[in-house]
């Protein structure tokens, strides 16, 4: 390569110069010179084309995608709900005992559409107090007397119109959300939505949804939660103190 | 025991093809968005024009078979969404950039963002076949062949277009001694 050749190279490709360029480069020191002010080049074209990228860039994209996603696959369910809807009609009395479930079933998937509103709590590793966590239960006029376990995120939430704690709990196999909806009908029912592992259940008052990357823990928060809202455990345990 | 956080992010760990996903996003939607912004001189186009080109990127994961062709690959489907967006273009129509608004960087000195500025409106003012290949090869990382399978041409027209390019700007940025001359070699 010569330097003619050479300088044609790294007018077009300063950044990738092969074997013979580099050999070239090498042996001559005024080509050597004319690649580092290239050099130099390339990095003021790189700032300039740097524009600014809107914060959390990659998050409103993933967000985007997971509620045009999660719409999709609700019109398709909604278009088989209303084809069953009209099959059951014609079922008499066993359409009552299905349309009972419905509310239930659209507290999960309203709690699942709601979790992508707020991504950023699933990575809460905060320490919520039981003082903050009954404030929140006391506005939705539910008493939890005993702590469920340690709570990294609690929020009130409206979800679909109904009043709601909406609490992630950090456990060994990942984070867990948990969402308390008061007045919820609840059958208990597990499900998989949005690549996450579910499950409803009527607890207290209302409704509590798990929602998490695995069920292992479920069991254990349901208990826990279970324990947390009945009275009569805790009374049993300060009369054993 | 300290529980795992939620890594790479966003419901990290649903399923292999959202995790990889995830993974894609955050890997390149930053300079997806840069050549977006370049493509429509716009903002906020450019931000809907990312958006809309990870959704089409989603639905179509099953087509990327090369992990490290997804570069190219989500170049194509954002000029293909630019186009769609301007119907009446063809996939390698590209703006001219008349009005360049740009937030002043955080952290840069006066002197530097004024220079960036400066060369900023120099690659604006390019003339679209020359500043398309560019942003290509600087932005989107592509090598001649893959510019070339991008805009329909052959390697050598591309190695043309980015030399007169380059000596464009540095023409435009008034370097009309040395720098601007074409092989540097007087």
């Amino acid at each position: 390569m010569n330097c003619l050749e050479f300088r044609r190279t790294i007018a077009a490709l300063p950044r990738a110069l092969d074997n013979a360029a580099r050999s070239h480069r090498e042996a001559c020191p005024r080509c050597a010179e004319a690649h580092a002010r290239a050099l130099v080049f390339e990095g003021s074209l790189d700032r300039a084309l740097a524009v600014p990228v809107p914060a959390q860039l990659a998050d409103q994209i993933l967000l985007h995608q997971i509620t045009a996603e999660r719409s999709q696959r609700l019109g398709r369910g909604h278009q088989l709900w209303r084809m069953a809807a009209g099959f059951t009609i014609g079922m008499g009395m066993a359409t009552v005992g299905w349309l009972a479930l419905a509310p239930s079933e659209s507290m999960a998937a309203m709690s699942v559409a709601h979790l992508v509103e707020e991504p950023m709590a699933m990575a809460s590793h905060g320490a919520v107090s039981m003082d903050e966590v009954q404030a929140i239960f006391a506005r939705l006029n539910t008493r939890l007397p005993r702590s469920p376990g340690p709570i990294a995120y609690i929020r009130f939430c409206v979800i679909g119109g109904h009043n709601t704690a909406h609490m992630v709990m950090q456990r060994p196999s990942g984070a867990v959300t948990v969402i308390f909806a008061p007045g919820v009908v609840a059958a208990a029912h597990s499900f998989n939505d949005a690549g996450l592992r579910g499950r409803e259940l009527a607890v207290a008052n209302g409704s509590l949804v798990l929602l998490s990357a695995n069920d292992t823990e479920f069991d254990a928060i349901a208990v826990a939660f279970n324990q947390a809202f009945d009275t009569t455990v805790l009374h049993r345990n300060s009369a054993a103190i | 025991m300290k529980a795992k956080p939620l890594r790479p992010g966003l419901l990290a760990t649903m399923n292999p093809k959202q995790s990889q996903f995830d993974a894609l996003v955050r890997a390149t939607s930053a300079e997806l968005y840069r050549f977006g912004y370049w493509l429509c001189g716009n903002e906020a186009l450019a931000h809907d024009l990312v958006q809309e080109t990870y959704l089409r990127a989603w639905r179509s994961m099953d087509d990327l078979r090369d992990t490290k062709a997804a570069k190219a690959w989500l170049v194509t489907i954002l000029r293909r969404e630019h186009a769609r967006l301007y119907e009446r273009k063809g996939p390698t129509s590209f703006e001219q950039i008349d009005d360049l608004e740009i937030a002043d960087f955080d952290g840069l000195s006066p002197d530097q963002a004024g220079e960036d500025s400066v060369v900023r409106r120099a690659i604006a003012a390019l003339d679209a076949k020359y500043r398309e290949p560019l942003l290509l090869q600087v932005l989107g990382g592509l090598t001649c062949e893959e510019i070339a399978s991008q805009l329909g041409s052959t390697p050598a027209a591309v190695m043309t277009q980015l030399f007169r390019a380059r000596q464009k700007l540095k023409a435009a940025l008034g370097g009309t001694g040395e720098e601007a001359k074409v092989y540097e070699l007087s």
